[in-house]
């Protein structure tokens, strides 16, 4: 009997630790007026803030940054219907901080949404021209919504604006 | 002459009825809207393939570093067509002349491109909004188009305004 629970105990271990499938391709580029670039790649939350550490972006105060992403779904099932994707940059109280920060008007530079169904392979880019005019730390965020998954994918950098 | 009537309103029908299904039955819709402060105007779908005609995008006016709302949403009412493999292409680029019709494709100082390739599905509808800050003073160009859609659909679409802004 006691063997039985070791086996279920450790087959339940097993189910918790299995990786999970990835979903979503990205690619996020942040881009200073020096042509210093900054990349990311996919991350996927929960837990809250993902799992990788954010790269920094160095700017200026009014400097122009050029911010870019492409998501590729390389999930190779199904559709789903109504997903989306979000991007935004919105002021934080510090770098590398796991939590999103609310995305309230006063704090927030830019910010899209994309509604679509989202088939295999599907993709999705946008590019955009920035400028921030107050110093601060910043992040910068692009994720998946309503993908009919466990769990969605982002990917983010921290802009410190001085 | 009952047979010369018969031909000719038959003759009539033939060639009006393929305008008549571009500009009114299309079932691929597309709407361009942007907004700053009060301030909206809205462009609606086109045929890529249509005519020019003399009519004036419509254009709005704002002042530079303000806040943009920009939405676009483009709509297949096909009860069982589906589009595949369609590029939904946006863009915000200058320098343009008002109402200039000559398209370039968007410069690398673009200020705003996106782009979606997907399967528009019957039924389906795919949309955007977005804020971007208003460009520095000139002419430039909204414009929203799909790339790919003759392939099954038989032509493009697109949905244009001006921006002119002022310091």
């Amino acid at each position: 009997m006691k063997r039985v629970f070791m086996a279920a105990a450790m087959l339940g271990l097993l189910a918790s630790e299995r990786p999970r499938a990835e979903h979503f391709g990205i690619t996020l580029l942040a881009v200073g007026p020096d042509g210093i670039t900054e990349r990311a790649f996919a991350d996927q939350t929960p837990p809250e803030g993902g799992l990788n550490a954010r790269p920094v972006l160095n700017a200026r105060v009014g400097a122009e940054i050029t911010v870019q992403f492409i998501m590729t779904n390389v999930y190779p099932h199904g559709v789903a219907g109504n997903a989306g994707v979000h991007y935004y940059v919105v002021r934080e109280r510090a770098l590398g901080q796991k939590p999103v920060p609310a995305l309230s008007q006063q704090d927030v530079v830019v910010e899209g949404h994309f509604t679509f169904d989202l088939k295999p392979q599907a993709r999705i880019g946008a590019r955009q021209r920035i400028v921030i005019r107050q110093p601060g730390t910043y992040l910068l965020r692009v994720e998946s919504q309503r993908t009919q998954r466990d769990h969605e994918h982002f990917s983010a950098i921290d802009l410190q604006i001085q | 002459m009952k047979r010369f009537l018969c031909i000719a309103s038959l003759c009539l029908f033939f060639a009006v009825a393929p305008c008549a299904l571009c500009a009114g039955d299309d079932l691929l819709t597309m709407e361009l809207s942007a907004r700053v402060d009060s301030r909206q105007q809205t462009a609606r779908g086109q045929l890529s393939s249509a005519p020019a005609t003399n009519s004036a995008r419509p254009m709005l006016t704002a002042k530079s570093k303000a806040k943009l709302r920009i939405e676009w949403s483009i709509t297949n009412q096909e009860k069982t067509g589906s589009i595949p493999d369609v590029t939904i292409h946006f863009f915000l680029d200058k320098p343009y002349a008002p109402g200039q019709r000559e398209v370039s494709k968007p410069g690398a100082n673009v200020v705003y491109e996106s782009a979606l390739v997907m399967d528009l599905a019957a039924q389906a509808k795919s949309a955007a909004d977005f804020i971007v800050e208003v460009p520095d003073a000139g002419n430039y160009l909204l414009r929203l188009e799909t790339i790919g859609a003759a392939k099954t659909h038989g032509h493009e679409h697109f949905a244009a305004m001006d921006l002119k802004v002022v310091p």
